[in-house]
């Protein structure tokens, strides 16, 4: 590898780094998932709805709070939730699969009807 | 020449580790159950004093039933729960019903009626078998268990309509080798297993999800 090679790959590896690692305030959405991983669902909607408030455009974030509200049996919010993310984010595999499996698991309980 | 290559080397890892942090995260989320009865379809559940079709001396099945499920209703219905006696007849019609309901809106009732009872059954003791001769049924001891069983035939009225909107008859069998096994015992682990399954047709079954929590 030629000498002046070698500078601009560091570089680029070390801006790379820094552009991707966890900010020193990692923000509510990523607060939400450390709270949510803890089992603190009540906690973790209030950050992704903060979230929300500070970027109504995060897929990311709808799909959560999708998520959280499916925890708490709420299936019209929860679709409502993933319907928004899918718009933001419509070729996102993680969404698709969440939403299909949300969808699904709704019908087969409602179908068990008398 | 080694130590530009380790530099380029530690230079990639910091990178990838640090973008790697940001992925999506798997969780297994505990989901409540999906009712198979549209949302808010009750609003009001009355429970009834269960017929006894087999009474015995000294438990009132029907009655500790209607306390039973009454109280497990209590906790995991938003709605109000209430008591009502036993019917005179045995299948009252329709506008029986709609008459208790008294206008009220999205009310149900739960009733129906119970028989707990129990037999003993006789066995041949498994570990007695020769391995030499497996029909040598002459070698093998008998062993007696006492079978209660409990038969619910439960029915979800409309109060609106007077007419059944669910029906089911459940049944559940324990074989206990204690013979002198009394019968509230063998009530108690009887009606819990037939409330679980009640409530998971009446409430759906909660599962175990897998869903991906997004980070950026």
């Amino acid at each position: 590898m030629k000498r002046s090679v070698l500078p601009a790959v560091v570089l680029s590896g070390l801006i790379l780094a820094g552009g991707c690692a966890k900010p020193t305030d990692p923000g509510p959405l990523e607060a939400g998932v450390t709270a949510a991983r803890e089992d603190r669902w009540d906690e973790a909607v209030r950050y992704w709805t903060a979230a929300l408030e500070r970027d109504p455009g995060s897929a990311a974030a709808h799909n959560n709070l999708a998520v959280a509200l499916e925890k708490k049996g709420d299936w019209d919010g929860a679709s409502r939730e993933y319907e928004a993310a899918l718009r933001l984010a419509p070729d996102s595999p993680e969404i698709k699969v969440n939403y299909e499996s949300f969808r699904l698991r709704l019908e087969a309980g409602r179908k068990k009807g008398p | 020449m080694r130590a530009r290559a380790l530099v380029i080397i530690a230079a990639g890892l910091a990178a990838g580790a640090a973008c790697r942090s940001l992925d999506p995260v798997l969780v297994h989320v505990d989901m409540p159950g999906v009712s198979p009865f549209p949302p808010d379809a009750f609003a009001e559940v009355v429970v009834t004093d269960f017929r006894n079709e087999a009474p015995l001396a000294d438990l009132d099945v029907g009655h500790e039933l209607q306390a039973y499920l009454a109280e497990g209703l209590r906790r995991a219905f938003r709605g109000t729960v209430s008591l009502r006696p036993l019917p005179d007849t045995a299948a009252p019609a329709p506008a029986f019903w709609k008459d208790a309901a008294g206008g009220r809106e999205r009310l149900v009732f739960i009733t129906g009626s119970i028989r707990l009872t129990s037999e003993v059954r006789k066995a041949l003791k498994g570990s007695k078998v020769p391995i030499d001769g497996p029909f040598d049924a002459a070698k093998r001891s008998v062993i007696e268990q006492l079978r209660w069983t409990l038969v619910v035939d439960l029915a979800i009225i409309s109060g609106e309509s007077g007419e059944a909107v669910f029906a089911k008859v459940f049944r559940e069998d324990r074989d206990y080798i204690d013979l002198e096994k009394p019968a509230d015992f063998a009530f108690s682990d009887t009606s819990a297993a037939f409330r679980e399954r009640l409530f998971q047709t009446f409430l759906g079954a909660p599962t175990i999800e897998k869903r991906s929590l997004l980070r950026r």
